[in-house]
């Protein structure tokens, strides 16, 4: 975020430790609620112990797999959806309070709804992630869409481009930096929801180990899942930054961040 | 008929055709997962008259209000002093990194084991996933003041606490009811989920009962007033903004900026 050289480096980890020196004696002596605030020795000895368990894997295998099948259904279905609605001003304005209320669902609440129809299984994590990711990318894409200059689509009109080469030469090239920028985000939040689903309803997943870790009042294992939750969620959108300065690099807006 | 009404058409046919096509299309419906709809506002209408409803709607609304007040008084003083000292900012970087990335929601069940089932512990939840969005806004629009404005008003010896409530903090402002409102969007989704969780009142708690005891239309009914509140409320919060940061707009239109 800023510049870093050597020295603040030394002086980040520093900062670093005294918070988890100061957590550490505030837990040891009582001063809050060990049950809220587990010392951070007793988290990091589960911390080095999930990696060597196969539970652990598993849980992080069926977490990911619904949270990025729903993130691959959602940008199949979003981005040609949002392109076509921001493409037009008629469509954008006639669909715009249907993505607005959609948009604002939150989507947690469907889920006591959908364990109805589908039970507690994977597909219904897919399911869930699949509707809390589409209409950010969908926002996006109809944003990108919109930001394509009025002579360029105008150009593209006069020479009576067929719709599929405007679709794919002139409308998903300008849209894409705002597509990646939606897909990130989706991706978090794709996660996010995902581990919530799975703590509610007890689907198998890093949720539903935290759920039993809290039933189980083992308190610093709960906090190390809900660490390692937060490293891949790290992961993800660091993977994802990687591929959308890869894959763009031709795009004059990278070229500017330079 | 003028501009707004054919706007308003066009926004609305939609909507109101999908709606209208769910009602007849569910009415004989016998369908044990997809009841009516009219059964749905029918009975959800019953439990908002005479049921526990306003309660739980008055429960949830009063944690959420709660949860974001603490989160905004917390994330604006905060942010203000990261913003205000570059050095202090780059030291807690990673620390700040690392807890915005952590799924707030998976700290639900702490809280809850910790705290009880009642107001509080949901009222915390909502806070610790709202605070973050508004933390980072404040610090980067603090860290955006024109340098011009603070060497003016250095010059002028204006006091700190003046120099901070009127030079800063409006600066700031529009970038830091950017961060409330995603923020907004957060505290719904903790406050559902803390409901879900753990709790005796509260719209969570409605739908999440209703479907125990497999009451189907009423966990859609819940479901879609909860839909209904999310919407009213990122509704109200963009045109509350809109009047709020007036100046800023009119500001920017004048200057032909970008709002």
């Amino acid at each position: 975020m800023l510049q870093s050289g050597a020295g603040m480096r030394v002086g980040q980890l520093a900062v670093a430790i005294g918070i988890l020196a100061l957590w550490e004696l505030c837990a040891r002596r009582g001063w809050v609620d060990a049950s809220l605030l587990p010392p951070p020795s007793q988290i990091a000895r589960h911390v080095v112990a999930l990696p060597t368990e196969a539970e652990f894997w598993n849980a992080v295998g069926s977490t990911l797999s619904a949270a990025l099948t729903g993130l691959l259904i959602a940008v199949l279905v979003g981005v040609p959806t949002g392109i076509a609605i921001g493409a037009s001003a008629p469509v954008y304005r006639t669909t715009r309070l249907l993505v607005d209320v959609c948009r604002s669902f939150p989507v947690v609440a469907l889920m006591p709804v959908l364990v109805l129809l589908m039970g507690t299984t994977p597909k219904m994590l897919v399911v869930v992630a699949t509707l809390a990711t589409v209409w950010p990318i969908l926002l996006q894409s109809s944003y990108g869409a919109r930001s394509v200059e009025p002579l360029v689509s105008d150009t593209a009109r006069a020479f009576q481009i067929p719709a599929r080469y405007r679709f794919t030469h002139v409308l998903l090239p300008t849209a894409a930096p705002y597509i990646a920028t939606g897909i990130r985000i989706a991706a978090t939040f794709a996660l996010l929801v995902t581990i919530g689903t799975e703590l509610l309803s007890a689907t198998p997943g890093l949720g539903r180990e935290i759920a039993q870790a809290q039933e189980g009042a083992n308190f610093p294992l709960v906090m190390a899942y809900v660490f390692y939750s937060g490293v891949l969620g790290l992961a993800l959108s660091a993977l994802l930054s990687r591929a959308e300065r890869r894959l763009l690099a031709w795009h004059p807006s990278a070229r500017i961040a330079e | 008929m003028n501009r707004q009404t054919l706007h308003a058409a066009q926004a609305l046919w939609l909507p109101v055709l999908l709606v209208a096509l769910w009602w007849w299309g569910s009415a004989g419906s016998t369908s044990i997962y997809f009841p009516p709809l009219s059964k749905i506002v029918a009975l959800t209408w019953e439990d908002l008259v005479r049921g526990p409803l306003p309660g739980f709607i008055a429960f949830s609304l009063g944690n959420l209000a709660a949860g974001l007040a603490l989160a905004i008084v917390a994330g604006i003083s905060l942010g203000t002093v990261l913003g205000w000292y570059p050095l202090a900012l780059r030291l807690l970087d990673p620390v700040l990194q690392f807890f915005r990335a952590m799924p707030k929601v998976a700290l639900v069940p702490l809280f809850i084991g910790a705290l009880g089932i009642g107001a509080l512990p949901k009222i915390y939840s909502i806070a610790l996933g709202c605070v973050w969005p508004i933390l980072l806004n404040t610090i980067d629009g603090v860290r955006g003041v024109e340098p011009g404005q603070l060497e003016m008003a250095r010059a002028y010896r204006i006091p700190l606490a003046l120099r901070l409530w009127r030079v800063i903090l409006p600066a700031a402002a529009p970038q830091i009811v950017a961060g409330v409102r995603v923020a907004l969007a957060i505290g719904v989704v903790v406050m559902v989920v803390s409901e879900i969780y753990g709790a005796q009142q509260g719209v969570g708690y409605y739908v999440l009962n209703a479907s125990r005891a497999f009451d189907v239309a009423q966990t859609w009914g819940g479901t879609l007033l909860i839909g209904l509140i999310g919407y009213l409320l990122s509704t109200s919060f963009v045109i509350a903004e809109q009047w709020f940061l007036r100046w800023h707009y009119l500001r920017a239109r004048v200057l032909g900026l970008n709002a």
